[in-house]
């Protein structure tokens, strides 16, 4: 599974990029609707949770538990299927 | 609880804290902690003062009671001798509890009353826009100190382990792990359990200290704290170590004395 940034709560303040021990998520430069910036999950095969489905058994969750806003959330499909879509 | 959102109200989402601000981080922490331990929601009160950090329980899907500035701990007290069976969490601010309710703390830990105490700590008045509070530290910037701080910062921890305080922790944001650890221990005692949390405040503090950028306090915040463990080996004095801008980090104390709720039954059962 990798995150996913929510753009309708994200405040873009970034914690999330310096927090991350492995650089998963870096800077966004397009605009969400309410005029801040999102960052973009640009390497998600480098985070430790690429090979899990099950957001229970998730490790590390450093920039989950840091980003003030709730704007970073689980996507549970093992990796790779995410910018599958599912018919 | 499975979601985040069976703790928190979605209505009332997104919050209206500053982008970068650390009370949202302890919010996520405060939600791993609780919905860990499997307590009744219907058991739990939630007080709080005035302040930024004293918005957080009216996010929260449980009672809460919004009391005056910094009344909160008195009417904590007030409630968890009049029902023993409720559990009460107090969410304050560094204002709130260290400056204009700091007898109120004081005599709290004193009592050891029953109840959980988070403080959020970000050096300054952020609400009303910037004053100088009690932990402002030495030689910052603020709204009524443009020429830099005069006075020295004031010691939260270190003040509650004096008073006798049953629990005592602090940690900055960036020890997010620990704080969920430290918020789970302090959420089971018995009697006066306190954890410290340093916060940023970007939009306050770090604009008029040249610290603008959520991510340039919490480089701020990583220099400026030092684990409790270092600070003893080299045998650092909290004092000396607060006016160089420092702060001591970790489990301060861990005690079972007994509580004013207890101690209360036990007299009463005596008679």
């Amino acid at each position: 599974m990798q995150v996913r940034v929510d753009s309708e709560y994200c405040k873009g303040c970034q914690l999330c990029i310096i927090v991350c021990p492995r650089h998963v998520i870096e800077e966004g430069k397009e605009l969400s609707e309410r005029g801040y910036a999102p960052p973009i999950v640009s390497h998600p095969e480098k985070c430790a949770n690429w090979k899990r489905n099950d957001k229970r058994k998730a490790v590390c969750e450093t920039c989950l538990l840091t980003c003030p806003d709730h704007a970073l959330e689980w996507d549970e499909r093992p990796g790779g299927q995410q910018g599958v879509d599912q018919e | 609880m499975e979601d985040f959102f069976d703790l928190y109200r979605k209505d009332r989402w997104p919050t209206i804290f500053c982008p970068g601000c650390g009370v949202g981080t302890v919010m996520n922490c405060f939600y791993r902690a609780f919905s860990e331990l499997d307590i009744d929601q219907d058991r739990v009160v939630f007080v709080s003062g005035v302040g930024c950090s004293s918005r957080i329980p009216g996010y929260i899907r449980a009672d809460s009671i919004h009391t005056t500035h910094g009344r909160a701990l008195a009417v904590a007290t007030g409630l968890s001798l009049s029902n023993p069976d409720l559990k009460v969490i107090v969410f304050t601010g560094d204002g709130d509890l260290g400056a204009i309710g700091g007898n109120h703390f004081i005599h709290s830990s004193r009592r050891n009353a029953d109840m959980t105490v988070f403080c959020i700590n970000n050096n300054i008045y952020g609400m009303t826009g910037g004053q100088a509070s009690t932990t402002t530290p030495h030689r910052a910037f603020s709204t009524t100190t443009p020429y830099g701080n005069m006075e020295f910062p004031f010691d939260l921890a270190e003040l509650a382990v004096t008073a006798g305080a049953n629990y005592v922790a602090r940690w900055t944001v960036r020890n997010v792990k620990e704080l969920i650890g430290s918020m789970r221990k302090a959420l089971v005692k018995n009697g006066f359990s306190f954890v410290e949390v340093a916060s940023p405040c970007p939009t306050g503090f770090g604009r008029r200290n040249k610290m603008g950028d959520p991510k340039q306090m919490y480089e701020w915040l990583k220099i400026k704290s030092v684990r409790k463990e270092k600070s003893e080996f080299w045998n650092m004095d909290p004092v000396d170590l607060n006016i160089s801008g420092q702060i001591t980090i970790g489990e301060f104390v861990d005690r079972n004395r007994p509580s004013l709720g207890s101690m209360l039954k036990s007299m009463m059962n005596n008679e």
